[in-house]
């Protein structure tokens, strides 16, 4: 070679220092165990800006089988209220050879009392795709939050009736707090409520069951939306999501919010359906990485790296 | 085989089922062996349940059953202990709580309830008394064929019970 030149090339390092305090890490070393239900939900909202609840969707899943399935709506104009009531006794739910065959309608105030049940109490994974936006439809009040959720809203869902016949916020139920990071990623918890069971003071995973006081459940909220873009790269609406993974999922050609038809209940449930199926898919992908990542801490492919790090017991400073 | 009856509010049945797992903590068994949550005592260290718990101070293992409802009827039946507290009570339950209180001592709530309980009884007989045996004659089956041939019955006393067919018929 005769050529003698020098090029100067860019080189990129990442070092990852060893953490002087190891024990400073307060990530938990537990194995996250997938709650034993799973409730899907998914709601349509009013034609104005305020996007209220019209009529929702939800669908109970237990061990990979559709258990319990029901209709829930706001207050409705009488007419479309018979049209619901009509569909509800008219069809059964899609649930499997051990499910509760009829199709429930609840109302708002009925459906948020089953929610608690099975989201707060029975500690279940709540899934929706673009959750936020179905739990704000849920909500009576919404204030800003604090604390961690600080610069986000906090929902109140549960409510009384006191005893001149008003509605009152519920101060014996927790709040839940949405704080978007960007587009397609939110952080989603629980706050802590007055006089909690005992029950609610043991920690998830604990091996005695022995009450912590001060513990806070935080929930399991699992946005499609968000586990979709961390497992590839790119943002998804359900649509482009059911596709990209295999879903079966027929888009209804833009219904009329202004009026509630049986197409349009078939469209909300189709939904839900398909938002199931798109859970089911995106869990099991999750599954094949060898990492120990709970699908409600996955925000983006990032949380994926860094659980690899972790994986290979490489100390992060991200 | 289905081997539960599925309850009729899931939403409720799987709430009651994961506290009462939360509470005796993650995968715990008694030494016996005996895992259900419900007949497990929040608590003990080791975990202990109900009838070891009660061997061990000398009381008696079973415990007298109100199958129709103590507000129903005084009628009891005497059933094992881990039996009664996981799974007896936790299909009451699952009965609408007016029909379980029957706080005005409604006849017709309490007739419900003597149905329920008969339905719950039944099925908890049946899946303790008879769900095993089919399960044991097929491997039991197996067993027989392995060992003696296929018509394992041919010469001997259980010639009687095999069906009767026509010489021609295969299937």
């Amino acid at each position: 070679m005769t050529n003698h030149e020098i090029k100067s090339l860019p080189i990129g390092v990442r070092v990852f220092p060893a953490p002087t305090d190891v024990d400073g890490n307060t990530r938990s070393k537990k194995e996250w165990r997938q709650p034993a239900g799973m409730l899907v939900i998914h709601t349509e909202g009013s034609d104005d800006a305020a996007q209220k609840l019209l009529l929702g969707s939800a669908r109970l899943i237990i061990a990979g089988q559709c258990v319990e399935e029901c209709l829930f709506h706001s207050v409705l104009a009488k007419a479309a209220l018979r049209t619901v009531k009509k569909y509800a006794e008219h069809h059964a739910a899609e649930t499997g050879a051990g499910g509760f065959k009829q199709l429930r309608l609840l109302n708002l105030r009925e459906f948020v009392k089953v929610f608690y049940d099975l989201a707060y109490k029975a500690r279940c994974l709540v899934v929706g795709s673009n959750l936020p936006v179905h739990l704000s439809r849920l909500a009576f009040d919404s204030a800003p939050a604090r604390g961690f959720f600080a610069g986000g809203f906090s929902l109140g869902l549960w409510t009384y009736t006191d005893r001149n016949g008003r509605e009152r916020l519920d101060g014996f139920r927790p709040r839940i707090c949405i704080k978007y990071i960007d587009n397609k990623r939110a952080f989603i918890g629980f706050t802590a409520r007055y006089s909690p069971d005992k029950e609610d003071l043991i920690p998830e995973g604990s091996a005695t069951g022995e009450p912590q006081a001060g513990y806070i459940f935080p929930g399991h909220f699992l946005d499609l939306r968000t586990l979709a873009f961390a497992l590839t790269d790119e943002v998804y609406s359900l649509e482009g999501a059911c596709e990209a993974f295999g879903v079966e999922y027929e888009v209804e050609p833009a219904l009329s919010r202004s009026f509630i038809t049986k197409e349009y209940i078939d469209a909300t449930r189709r939904t839900v359906s398909a938002s199931s199926e798109l859970a089911r898919k995106l869990l099991d992908e999750l599954a094949k990485h060898p990492i120990a990542l709970p699908p409600t801490q996955a925000f983006s492919p990032a949380s994926l790296g860094k659980a690899y790090l972790r994986a290979m017991g490489i100390e992060t400073t991200l | 085989m289905a081997r539960k009856r599925p309850p009729r509010d899931p939403s409720k049945a799987l709430r009651r089922k994961v506290v009462a797992s939360r509470r005796v903590g993650l995968d715990a068994s008694c030494s016996c062996g005996e895992k259900r949550p419900g007949a497990l005592i929040p608590g003990t260290k080791p975990t202990t349940c109900a009838a070891c718990q009660r061997a061990k101070t000398g009381q008696t293992p079973m415990d007298d059953h109100h199958p129709f409802g103590r507000a129903n009827s005084s009628i009891t039946i005497p059933v094992p202990v881990n039996d009664h507290r996981a799974r007896l009570s936790i299909d009451q339950m699952d009965w609408p709580r007016s029909t379980l209180m029957n706080a005005h001592g409604s006849p017709l709530l309490a007739a419900a309830a003597c149905v329920r309980g008969f339905i719950d009884t039944v099925f908890y007989l049946i899946e303790e008394s008879l769900l095993w045996i089919p399960d044991m004659l097929e491997l039991l089956d197996d067993f027989q064929v392995k060992k003696l041939g296929q018509q394992w019955w041919v010469k001997t006393e259980l010639k009687r019970f095999a069906p009767k067919r026509k010489p021609n018929d295969k299937s």
